[in-house]
């Protein structure tokens, strides 16, 4: 029961309520108990098909019906086996179904997978209208990690090109910088998208990533998400050998954490994330002007946000 | 562009203890004074609800004083939802599933009853729903998630057959879901999340393989969920909620993380959380309370290394002593009172402190 405020029901309205519950609940349990033994039953016919969408319309979760569905489907499916379009035409409501059912519940795990398995059993499935509905979602809920989590699955099974799902990622973040999930989709991409490290694609790739968090750290930088990827900056840089790139981006929080009109949480970030840049090197290799800067920032954290003050104090063991 | 505020206000007005009493009374009531209609709804998830209803009285040291949580009622009505393929359904009337499997063996574990059922049927059932590459499926009908492979690992170490699955391809495909911030997601690319982050880390306590944690790295990721108000979320730039009390919580606890997060502050939110009134802790304050807040936010104070003030007695009630005691310590990967879990005989992997 997640979000739902505590509310009190006004005594005269008590009754009401409660009658209309009955109801509610009367209706439920009756239909409920229905399909539970049409199907003891062997019942595979379409009426009752048809009767398990009132229920899933009514809480999309019921997973046992679902799998009733699949199991009338299956028999309805070897039978359509011989004639061209039938299959993927039995198969097309189970879309709509789907679709209504995520159109009330987009969270439920048992309606996505149903839809998954759909696409599965079609003969010509049509990926790039499943992509589509994937990004009109995310106009509704940029992070719904089902809904990311079936895109993976339509990309990889519809063949969807990489590279376009690249710059999907890059309209995300453009639209919105505190998106993690599609800060998050980069990191899997990039690696798919240039197999070969070191090498001059790569370093332009990455050369393009340095500017994305630049740009990104600047307009909001107390978002927690694109200092996460900077560590997959460093990481990729690293891997690659650009040390140049390394130097330039310190060289940018650096600019960012002195000049920047910073508020008192951004400069917490931007001061975290110029340490751990500076702690990339052996300690042994920093200058003593770093190391008590870097010792310095350890206690300014710590008094700045002190929620996480064993985490900083842990940085400093490796002083 | 706006950047709304994702946290949440608590005044210092709020109460510091908790209201044992109070949460074992709505537990105890539960189902008769809920919504009829939701709960009849809900038989899709009883068993879970029977395992965080259980936990939490014990955890709250009243499970067996308890009049309707009784070992052979609850037993009984585990036993009836065993299905032939040995795997266990929520209720009698829907299918068996990997998470009501799991929730049934740890019910039955709490009541020191497992001998009642039957064992290998069980054990078939799980580690016949383990793929070539390590994962494990919800069930038949083959959806996979990283949340199965706790629900498979968990069973069969309460089952004492852990060796009947394959554990290094179990590993393996646990490491496949393993992301560049140190989190886990549901399946292989999918992002880190809180609540899979546990599953994952909880499997890899008990296959003995935490060497596959990244822990500075998870660690820092997993600190940075605690938000002002003390309350944790469940990714970046979401609300608190008191169910990641548990998740993120135990899996800091796994790997050795637990002083990176300020345990005061999130005592306090979990408290806040609470419905002093009528019992049950909700995911943020103000909100309905559930079971399933009311065991996770339990569990979660259990494991926090501050002591708890005990409830003040009322004008009409002594202080009643059993009422006001600490709760239980609760084993940080299988959320069951860690004593059973000793009597059962599962070691768990936790990674040394940072400190």
């Amino acid at each position: 029961m997640h979000g739902r405020v505590k509310e009190r029901t006004p005594e005269e309205k008590q009754e009401a309520v409660r009658k209309e519950k009955e109801r509610k609940l009367l209706g439920f349990t009756t239909l409920w108990k229905d399909i539970v033994d049409r199907r003891a039953e062997g019942d595979r016919s379409s009426e009752t098909l048809m009767k398990t969408n009132q229920l899933l319309a009514k809480c999309s979760d019921l997973y046992t019906l679902w799998n009733y569905r699949r199991e009338i489907l299956l028999a309805d499916l070897t039978d359509a086996e011989s004639e061209e379009g039938k299959r993927d035409g039995i198969l097309r409501i189970e879309l709509s179904v789907t679709e209504s059912c995520l159109a009330l519940d987009f969270k439920s795990y048992s309606t996505w997978y149903h839809r998954k398995w759909t696409l599965e059993q079609m003969q010509k499935a049509d990926w790039q209208r499943e992509l589509d509905l994937t990004s009109q979602l995310f106009r509704l809920d940029a992070r719904n990690f089902h809904c990311w989590n079936y895109r993976r699955f339509i990309v990889e099974r519809g063949h969807i090109p990489l590279s376009s799902e690249l710059a999907f990622s890059t309209k995300l973040i453009a639209d919105d910088p505190s998106n993690y999930s599609a800060w998050h989709y980069r990191t899997t991409l990039i690696p798919l998208l240039f197999p070969t490290v070191p090498s001059p694609e790569h370093q332009t790739q990455i050369r393009t990533e340095l500017a994305l968090v630049v740009t990104a750290v600047n307009v909001k930088a107390n978002d927690q998400g694109i200092w996460f990827y900077t560590q997959f900056l460093v990481e990729q840089i690293q891997k690659g050998g650009y040390t140049n790139l390394l130097d330039e981006l310190k060289e940018e929080v650096k600019k960012l954490y002195e000049e920047g009109d910073l508020t008192a949480e951004e400069s917490i970030a931007v001061l975290h994330g110029y340490v751990r840049l500076l702690l990339l090197d052996p300690i042994q290799n920093l200058k003593e002007s770093d190391k008590k800067f870097v010792d310095d920032s350890i206690d300014k954290l710590c008094s700045l946000d002190p929620l996480r003050k064993g985490y900083y104090q842990s940085l400093r063991d490796a002083l | 562009m706006a950047f709304p505020n994702r946290d949440v206000d608590i005044t210092d007005k709020t109460e510091l203890f908790l209201a044992s009493a109070k949460h074992v009374k709505y537990l105890e009531e539960y189902g008769e004074t809920i919504d009829s209609y939701e709960f009849a709804v809900a038989e899709y998830l009883r068993m879970s609800g029977i395992y965080w209803t259980i936990t939490c009285l014990d955890i709250l040291n009243t499970l067996d004083k308890s009049k309707r949580f009784h070992k052979d009622f609850v037993v009984d009505y585990v036993r009836s939802c065993q299905k032939p393929s040995g795997g266990f359904s929520p209720h009698p009337t829907h299918d068996e599933n990997l998470p009501h499997t799991c929730c049934a063996i740890q019910v039955l574990a709490t009541f020191d009853s497992i001998a009642s059922i039957d064992k290998e049927a069980c054990i078939s059932y799980v580690t016949g729903l383990q793929q070539p590459d390590g994962s494990f499926t919800g069930d038949k009908w083959g959806e996979v998630d990283t949340r199965f492979s706790l629900c498979a690992t968990a069973c069969l170490a309460l089952l004492g057959a852990l060796d009947r699955c394959d554990r290094i391809k179990a590993a393996d495909f646990i490491a496949s879901c393993r992301n560049f911030d140190g989190g886990f997601g549901v399946s292989p690319g999918g992002e880190s999340h809180g609540a899979m982050i546990y599953c994952c880390v909880g499997a890899l306590s008990l296959l003995k393989r935490l060497d596959i944690v990244d822990a500075d790295k998870l660690g820092l990721w997993l600190a940075k969920r605690q938000l002002p108000s003390g309350g944790l979320n469940g990714r970046p730039e979401k609300h608190p909620d008191v169910c990641y009390s548990w998740w993120i919580l135990a899996s800091l606890a796994i790997i050795g993380r637990l002083h990176w997060i300020d345990a005061g502050r999130l005592q306090r939110y979990i408290l806040a959380c609470q419905d002093i009134e009528l019992g049950g802790i909700a995911d943020r304050p103000g909100n309905y309370a559930d079971p399933f807040h009311t065991v996770f936010g339990t569990a979660g104070l259990s494991l926090l290394p501050v002591g708890l003030n005990a409830e003040p007695a009322g004008p009409d009630e002594k202080g009643d002593a059993s009422t006001t005691i600490a709760p239980k310590k609760a084993n940080p990967v299988l959320c069951m009172a860690q004593e059973i879990i000793d009597r059962v005989g599962v070691q768990v992997q936790i990674l040394p402190s940072s400190r």
